[in-house]
């Protein structure tokens, strides 16, 4: 049977550093997807997670139990991006040699990931389509962004969405429906030809 | 008018967080309303496409990173009570120093000072960025009939210059 | 008696009429290929040219870009960014003497040496005869593309790492219509198309310069770049020069350059379509951002793979190099363990 994430932690803070591990590889993609998402750059996002984990493990000892493990890795996760974002210089991005792959390209020019062997114009149709969808996300403001992506990534209730970002459920409520309409104002025209 | 109404709860119709009467009249509504049909349809189309796009994998190697950095973090700490009691020795040492010897090492400062302004190709650039060293390959592979241009242009321009 | 001549007329005829087909309509032999080749690397200095051009990069993330290209016989090339949003209005006009490059977004405007300056014909001319032994081309069919006809070429490499490439080439001014390179495993790399052409359009070069604001730095000169061989480099610099005893399968050593204080050595190899380039200098630390190291029992090397190929940066005894190039990081280090 699973253990469960309470039980990692008390396993944890009796000095088990393999239900650390457990945690780090049950949520990692979860929590990779979220920075991505916020964070749009692959570089950041690594550097990001890594931060987050590396914050979670100092700071798990103090975890009461109060709330939901997940409840508060979320916010943990969502504080940092936020932070990281306010402390990032808005400047142009580039396309550098030294930048790794796929760090800082979704900015400059819009990318999905690729997708197979062939280069028809058929796969390149719907690789602009996916570019549409990434730069109009991006173009979110940052709190219909948080809440749409944890929605959309995490599945999460507008109750536990109200939880992670401190607000009312209302609030949720109309967040999200307004980052739609803007995504459906910006997407229609592509939606409707896919 | 309650078309307005129901529009704007779509949204939370398709994330499956209305109550049940409300999820029924609304359900009901687009079932006859071919407009709120439409856009229910879109809004759907968006959060599944969005799903498929915005769920990504880290490396496969990310716990070993965690790890590396969490090494580096303790590491850190541990040496921070080192570099303390190096600087209480130095500054020790300073003021134990005769007058004479303090007068001799501001010397030497001010010489090396003065030798970096006159000469400074004795004392090579402490550092450079990577990037003019890029912007110097591009420009060779550029000259190539062949390259991948226009792009290679779009990375010379931005690269950023100190 | 007279069937024999018939026969031997009609053998005649058709043998002739076979020729003429195969000559005049398909580029089946080698040399006409080689010729194609050769027209094409050349012919944007031979056409007054417009077209709309949309490159895909696929590194592993796709890029799009679209830029309006405009070539005037004998070295005027003018181009313009159409997308993405951040690089629109940008400009590069070379008119075979400097290189500005413009980008509006930052009203920035940067100076070159030109690319189509006469000295890089030389260059050129190497990267064909290099493209000509690295590549097995074979013709492949004819076509027609934005109602022009088409020869449809396809170059396959001699060695395992080199890319594959297609190419769609203009039958009458010999412009390459469409490319799509694909990487030794098969998978896209790059793919590029026009997507409006006109030929012989006439253009006022005034008009174009136009689009750049006439600041101070549009008159200023480009740096002066001179290429030197293996020997000369070795004579003129006041350090002994490292060359790299291994390169990766089709390379060849193309050029060396110098900076004015003749400390800094910047080795270019190509094989046709790329280059690899090794920098020499005295000691110095090199910033570098997200790099990962590699261990071999001599040295230490730091390198980074971006869109454009990997960069290694080692230190020697007293200098230190940087070798970037696009070929798999494992050859570049291979490379780099060879410098001597």
């Amino acid at each position: 049977m699973a253990n469960s994430d309470e039980s990692l932690i008390r396993r944890f803070k009796n000095g088990d550093e393999e239900s650390f591990k457990e945690l780090v590889k049950r949520y990692q993609a979860r929590i990779y997807s979220i920075v991505f998402a916020m964070m749009g750059d692959k570089n950041d996002a690594d550097d990001i997670c890594q931060e987050i984990f590396v914050k979670l493990y100092r700071s798990l000892y103090q975890f009461r139990g109060k709330s939901k493990f997940f409840t508060w890795l979320y916010r943990l996760t969502v504080n940092t991006c936020i932070n990281a974002q306010n402390g990032r210089k808005r400047k142009l991005q580039t396309i550098s040699l030294s930048h790794p792959v796929g760090e800082s390209e979704q900015s400059l020019v819009e990318f999905i990931e690729q997708d197979g062997e062939n280069c028809s114009i058929d796969i390149l149709k719907n690789k602009e389509l996916g570019m549409k969808i990434n730069s109009a996300i991006d173009c979110l403001s940052d709190d219909l962004k948080e809440v749409f992506i944890l929605r959309e990534i995490e599945d999460l209730s507008y109750r536990e969405l109200a939880k992670i970002l401190q607000c009312s459920e209302g609030t949720i409520k109309s967040r999200l429906f307004r980052a739609r309409d803007r995504l459906k104002e910006k997407l229609l025209p592509y939606i409707n030809n896919s | 008018m309650k078309c307005r109404w129901s529009k704007e709860n779509l949204s939370a119709y398709i994330d499956g967080e209305l109550n049940i009467i409300t999820g029924w009249i609304i359900k009901r509504h687009a079932k006859f309303c071919p407009e709120c049909q439409k856009e229910l349809n879109e809004l759907q189309k968006i959060s599944k496409l969005s799903k498929l796009l915005l769920i990504k994998e880290p490396e496969f190697d990310f716990y070993e990173q965690v790890r590396e950095k969490l090494q580096q973090v303790k590491i850190a700490q541990q040496e921070k009570p080192e570099i303390a009691a190096e600087r209480k020795s130095i500054e020790r040492m300073w003021t134990f120093l005769p007058q004479s010897g303090k007068a001799a090492l501001l010397v030497g400062v001010a010489a090396l000072l003065f030798f970096l302004v006159i000469y400074p190709q004795i004392f090579p650039a402490p550092s450079l960025s990577i990037e003019q060293f890029e912007e110097e390959y591009l420009r060779s592979r550029e000259t190539l009939p062949w390259v991948e241009s226009p792009a290679l242009s779009a990375t010379l321009m931005s690269a950023e210059r100190g | 008696m007279n069937l024999v001549k018939y026969l031997i007329a009609l053998f005649i005829f058709t043998f002739s009429f076979i020729l003429t087909f195969a000559t005049f309509t398909f580029p089946s032999r080698a040399e006409d290929s080689e010729h194609i080749m050769r027209s094409s690397f050349a012919t944007t200095f031979q056409i007054d040219f417009e077209g709309i051009k949309e490159v895909y990069i696929y590194r592993p993330q796709t890029f799009r870009f679209v830029t309006r290209v405009i070539y005037q016989k004998p070295d005027f090339v003018y181009t313009e960014y159409l997308e993405p949003d951040q690089l629109k209005g940008k400009i590069i006009i070379d008119d075979g003497k400097r290189r500005i490059e413009y980008l509006s977004v930052e009203d920035r405007t940067r100076i070159l040496p030109s690319f189509n300056h006469p000295q890089m014909e030389t260059l050129r001319e190497m990267a064909l005869k290099v493209v000509l032994s690295n590549f097995k081309i074979s013709f492949l069919s004819r076509e027609e593309m934005l109602g022009r006809e088409v020869y449809v070429f396809e170059l396959s490499p001699k060695n395992t790492i080199s890319p594959s490439l297609k190419l769609w080439i203009d039958k009458e001014t010999y412009l390459t219509l469409q490319r799509e390179t694909y990487g030794p495993g098969g998978e896209p790399v790059f793919f590029f198309r026009y997507i409006e052409v006109e030929f012989n359009k006439e253009f006022s070069r005034e008009k174009l310069y136009e689009k750049i604001p006439q600041t101070a730095q549009i008159k200023k000169e480009p740096p002066l770049v001179s290429y030197f061989t293996e020997k000369e480099i070795t004579e003129k610099l006041k350090f002994p020069v490292c060359f790299p005893t291994y390169l990766p399968p089709g390379y060849v050593f193309q050029a060396g350059e110098l900076t004015e204080e003749k400390r800094d050595v910047k080795l270019i190899y190509t094989n046709g379509l790329e280059v690899i380039v090794l920098f020499q200098r005295p000691r110095v630390n090199i910033m570098m951002r997200h790099h990962r190291w590699v261990r071999t029992d001599k040295m230490r090397i730091r390198y980074v793979t971006g869109p454009y190929g990997s960069t290694l940066v080692w230190d020697g005894e007293d200098k230190t190099f940087v070798l970037m190039g696009d070929v798999p990081v494992e050859e570049l280090i291979k490379v780099a363990q060879s410098v001597e």
